[in-house]
């Protein structure tokens, strides 16, 4: 077919999508189909499924590289006949680098690999973090990993397995980094290889590293196992500073004080006073006054367990498991907690339970006995809402009596 | 343990290949029916892992993805079929 006939005739409603303000992946899609069978394809299917208004892929199957269980997500057109060209559309999944860092070169050897062997469409990072390559064939899936593996590349996790490990930039971008996570990032991920490659978990299983408590991988959000920098000590105050603040025309009780979720800093117009012992280490008044507060010298992380970002049923923001680890090289604690977990999770989970979701069946007591580790009052979620709960002490008072 | 590798992963084929076109088994389900078979002998998680990584790199078995990751038989699905 020619180009003109597969220009605007062939996909009307898509072509609705390039007359708003903003840029759309449309025009991108229909520069490319002119050269790449397959995206042309792609967008004949989409405006198909437009009208029908359901998808045309089928998703799932065998699809893979030989001895990985992962790391590549099968897609199928359910009408290979009238669309050959995205008969197949996988995408790959590549192990991104520490905090995301790359040399250009890097990137153009991607992208060099991607034109060659799949249809050149990436949209870079997907919400997993891996570098997300968008479509290819079956065929080409074993080329396409030799390529990936001959330039240093891996690649990342999917299905029932460790997910690709992911981290904020730490200490390499950022002053508030409270430990180094990106090589704790980097070597758990070569640590768990097994895990992130043969997949033997009840269901996916994510760990996202943020290097303070500002979060910036929404680790509490999206991880099952947060690790998010934090500090025991006090928050370290240089009054000078505060005043230079203050004779600029900043307002201590507006940009600090206030927000305070738990009223722990207080202003006398003179001197900043923070009640350490009630702080959260939510970060708000560091954030606003860095020159003036620091966090603490004695620095780790807290542990956090449970979250998930799904659609169908709530998400869950990740809890406390460990109030403060500190986190060195070659982090054996973390590492003994992780697989102490997913012993549990392996025993008692369901398929496609998620850990959050066993903590929530069993019991957080009864989940922390069974990994060993005694609760703690920063482990409580909310109050208690229901008054009506006996705890074993009572019932031996009973019997005593 | 008194068994070695290799005869775990040749019960887990036996398994598989039993149950095929009926049920599914995940790695996970495999590796507890293998820690009980051979609760005798001391078979651990980690062997289970060994016999496996023998099952899918000699392509006896492969892992695929419907609704959760499975071990199978090497088939073609239909999916693929053009």
């Amino acid at each position: 077919m020619s180009n003109q006939a597969h220009s605007s005739s062939e996909t009307p409603l898509l072509d609705e999508l390039l007359k708003g303000r903003w840029p759309s992946f449309v025009k991108e899609m229909k520069e490319m189909a002119d050269t790449k069978p397959m995206v042309r394809d792609v967008l004949r299917q989409l405006e198909k499924s437009y009208v029908d208004k359901k998808t045309h892929w089928k998703h799932g199957g065998i699809v893979g590289v030989k001895g990985y269980g992962g790391g590549i997500i099968g897609r199928y057109s359910d009408s290979p006949d009238e669309f050959p060209g995205a008969a197949h559309f996988h995408t790959v999944r590549v192990n991104q680098p520490a905090g995301w860092f790359y040399s250009s070169q890097a990137l153009r050897d991607l992208c060099d690999i991607f034109e060659k062997y799949g249809s050149g469409l990436t949209n870079m990072h997907g919400s997993t973090g891996d570098i997300i390559l968008l479509g290819t064939t079956t065929d080409e899936l074993e080329p396409i990993f030799s390529a990936l593996t001959e330039k240093g590349w891996d690649l990342g996790g999917s299905g029932s397995a460790l997910r690709t490990p992911s981290c904020c930039v730490g200490p390499a971008r950022c002053e508030w980094a409270m430990f180094d996570c990106l090589d704790l990032c980097h070597d758990i991920t070569h640590h768990y290889q097994d895990e992130i490659h043969r997949p033997a978990f009840p269901y996916k299983f994510k760990i996202k590293v943020s290097g303070c408590p500002n979060d910036c991988v929404s680790a509490i959000a999206r991880a099952d196992f947060s690790v998010i920098g934090t500090w025991k000590d006090h928050i370290q105050v240089n009054q000078a500073a505060m005043q230079e603040y203050v004779a600029k025309g900043r307002n201590p009780i507006k940009d600090a004080v206030l927000l305070c979720p738990t009223k722990a800093i207080d202003w006398d117009g003179k001197e900043i006073k923070i009640d350490n012992e009630n702080c959260v280490r939510c970060m708000q008044c560091i954030n606003a006054y860095p020159k003036a507060l620091k966090p603490g010298k004695e620095r780790g992380a807290t542990i956090l367990i449970g979250a998930k970002a799904p659609i169908v049923q709530g998400a869950l923001f990740s809890s406390v498991l460990v109030p403060f680890m500190e986190l060195e090289k070659p982090y054996d604690d973390l590492k003994e907690l992780l697989e102490k977990l997913w012993d549990v999770w392996d025993d008692h989970g369901e398929n496609k339970e998620r850990i959050g979701e066993l903590v929530e069946r069993m019991g957080k007591g009864e989940f922390l006995e069974r990994i060993g580790i005694k609760p703690d009052i920063q482990m409580v979620i909310h109050p208690r809402e229901n008054p009506y709960v006996f705890y074993d002490e009572y019932y031996e008072e009973v019997d005593e009596k | 343990m008194a068994v070695d590798t290799q005869t775990i992963a040749d019960a887990m084929l036996a398994m598989v290949t039993e149950a095929a076109g009926v049920k599914r088994y995940k790695p996970g389900d495999l590796s507890k029916a293998m820690v009980a078979k051979f609760a005798d002998d001391g078979v651990s998680k980690d062997d289970c892992k060994d016999a496996i990584r023998v099952l899918v790199d000699s392509e006896k078995l492969v892992y695929t993805y419907f609704n959760g990751t499975w071990l199978e038989i090497p088939h073609q699905e239909g999916s693929a079929k053009g």
